[in-house]
């Protein structure tokens, strides 16, 4: 559908990729662990690694949660458009095909959250 | 010379008559087509404009006179609130956070409202809805006017109430009401009229008013009580009007009822997301609570909302489509934007802070499903984390909804520990959503929301700081020069309230008045 309008309705998305200086903006989520409030979106390089991203961006964002320090990161798996996605972490985002605004979801099985109930 | 008898005075139907379809004409010399440009392209259809039946037959002269009456009243009452340092009988000075929010988030709504009825009240052709649409901005602008007089006296004492104007345009969560305001501006006149009178004032004032005003009442704050009683019998007359409204579009066309139908669904979860802030302030905010979130919506949604729609049944309509959902969250939503706004404290203009015990058990009795396993160990968590020194302040900017542009801190209708998320690809460009409803509302109208001014997304983009800004600077701090240029008083405005400013005046000024 579209909008309903007396005359031509049309404009550029406000959040292009272009608008954002080289980088793209990436969204992460760190799967049952409610206690980070929301999810993060953040802008990066499309050269950086997801390591990279993961340790200058994520680590630091998620650190007074009590399972973070254990996370194993090389053993973490991922989401991406709500389907089971195994990226290399050594290798760029661009290389791992992450887009302009993707919603990337990191879940750690073993970690539980607060309580063990998720949080 | 004999004096002429006057006629009998007019009836309240006639008067109702003569100030209202009396005053319209037929144009002479431009087509009617040309004066009302925008009462037909929504696909609305109205056969018999006269249908349309104020039932308070309410004219001008005497709306002024009621509401002059109405001023003089609240007005003197403002006076002595100021006079007699009224702000030091609030029960404490938590509660000016709740009185932050509706100052920063719902006042300015206020104003945009009057904009869209003076509009509505300019482009419909049936007389007696333009001249109820014209009271109701009259309305709408004053209570914008009461607020910011009643309100401006906390200014004088407090932080957080300096900048409404400019923050509204800027601040992250600010722009939740903001972009509501703005989608219901940028409709059409029916769409904004079952927006605002229906969806808004007939179907979830009730969720905004009542708790705002007894939360007033109940914490001492005399100013607040006061335009809200005077504004009361405004919001009567609009709920009315709103459920006219909808009838006559109803029993005009047929045709009518799918288009109506649409707008409720959209305007309805629209109207429950923004109503989220009001579920933490009833739940977080008021240091005595009137009622918990969960049963303001059980009484004044799902009762009346569910009377409502039984009764619009007859006319082919439907309780909105996210009806089940946003019942659902009744659980969830008041604890996960307190949460929200708790972690990203040092973002806000107002102040968040750990509940106390007594509070805790408050909310645990209040929430018997949900909260000591969901929301109590968190809420613990972070209160001893701060007793450690160790206050959780985020700093990581959140991922935003396109519509609703609330941060993604809702869970799956269901299972409370699944962030709710939603993607759309839209002419090569995706798009974020917290829910199935945001996400259709934009497949709707994707030309519309994909021009939605996301505060995070702008940060990134590098237009939310002053001008003489230079993020090349060595020593540039992105999150202090964007809450720069929001206008915060860092540090006074924003974070902790234990150990605030307004935390220590309060108590001192307080320490004042009652002691010698």
């Amino acid at each position: 559908m579209s909008v309903n309008a007396l005359g031509p309705y049309e404009f550029a998305p406000r959040d292009a990729v272009k608008n954002f200086h080289g980088n793209i903006l990436v969204n992460f989520c760190w799967d049952r662990h409610v206690l980070i409030a929301a999810p993060f979106a953040v802008a990066l390089s499309p050269g950086m690694t997801l390591r990279q991203a993961i340790t200058n961006v994520i680590v630091p964002s998620i650190a007074f949660h009590p399972d973070a320090a254990k996370i194993d990161w090389n053993t973490v798996t991922w989401e991406k458009d709500h389907k089971a996605w195994q990226p290399d972490l050594d290798k760029s985002l661009a290389e791992n095909k992450v887009g302009h605004k993707d919603y990337l979801v990191f879940i750690t099985p073993n970690l539980q959250g607060l309580n063990g109930a998720g949080l | 010379m004999d004096m002429k008898a006057s006629k009998k005075k007019l009836g309240i139907k006639e008067r109702y008559a003569h100030m209202t379809r009396g005053l319209g004409w037929e144009p002479t010399y431009q087509p009617t087509e040309a004066v009302f440009p925008y009462d037909k392209y929504e696909g609305i259809k109205i056969h018999d404009w006269d249908k349309w039946v104020d039932p308070f037959r309410l004219t001008m002269d005497a709306y002024w006179k009621y509401q002059g009456e109405k001023d003089r009243k609240l007005y003197a009452v403002i006076e002595a609130f100021a006079q007699n340092n009224g702000h030091l009988n609030i029960t404490d000075a938590r509660y000016l956070s709740a009185i932050k929010l509706f100052w920063q988030g719902v006042s300015p709504l206020e104003n945009y409202v009057v904009q869209g009825f003076a509009r509505a009240g300019r482009h419909f052709r049936g007389e007696a809805s333009r001249v109820a649409c014209q009271m109701q901005a009259v309305d709408e602008l004053r209570h914008y006017q009461t607020q910011t007089h009643s309100i401006s006296n906390y200014n004088k004492y407090y932080n957080g109430f300096h900048s409404q104007r400019h923050m509204w345009d800027r601040v992250w969560y600010l722009s939740v009401p903001k972009s509501f305001g703005e989608d219901a501006l940028t409709s059409g006149p029916f769409e904004f009229l079952i927006a605002i009178s229906f969806s808004f004032e007939y179907v979830l004032t009730n969720l905004l008013f009542v708790p705002f005003m007894s939360g007033a009442a109940y914490n001492g704050d005399m100013s607040t009580v006061t335009f809200g009683f005077s504004a009361q019998s405004d919001e009567s007359r609009h709920m009315t009007l709103g459920i006219e409204a909808i009838k006559f579009l109803l029993e005009q066309d047929p045709a009518n009822v799918p288009i109506v139908q649409g707008w409720i669904d959209k305007w309805f979860w629209r109207g429950s997301k923004v109503l989220a802030l009001v579920g933490m302030m009833m739940d977080y905010m008021l240091p005595k609570r009137v009622m918990s979130w969960k049963e303001a919506w059980e009484i004044y949604a799902e009762e009346n909302g569910g009377a409502l729609f039984r009764d619009l049944a007859r006319y082919g309509i439907r309780p909105p489509k996210g009806w089940a959902d946003a019942c659902e969250a009744k659980n969830h939503i008041s604890h996960q934007v307190w949460l929200l706004f708790y972690e990203y404290g040092g973002a806000a203009a107002f102040h968040t802070w750990s509940p106390t015990n007594e509070e805790l058990d408050w909310l645990s009795a209040k929430y018997p499903e949900t909260f000591d396993k969901y929301y109590r160990p968190r809420l613990e968590f972070l209160r001893d984390k701060h007793a450690r020194g160790e206050r959780v302040y985020q700093g990581t900017l959140p991922t935003l909804c396109t519509t609703c542009q609330i941060p993604l801190c809702f869970t799956e209708p269901g299972d409370p520990t699944k962030i709710s998320h939603r993607e759309t690809v839209h002419k090569d460009e995706k798009y974020v959503f917290c829910s199935d409803h945001c996400q259709e509302i934009f497949g709707n109208e994707p030309e519309k929301f994909v021009q939605s001014w996301l505060p995070v997304n702008q940060i990134y983009q590098g237009n939310c700081f002053k001008p003489d800004v230079d993020p090349t600077a060595p020593d540039f701090d992105p999150l202090k020069a964007v809450l720069e240029y929001f206008n915060y008083n860092l540090g006074r405005d924003n974070g902790e309230f234990e150990g605030s400013e307004d935390q220590q005046n309060f108590a001192k000024w307080r320490g004042q008045a009652v002691n010698n």
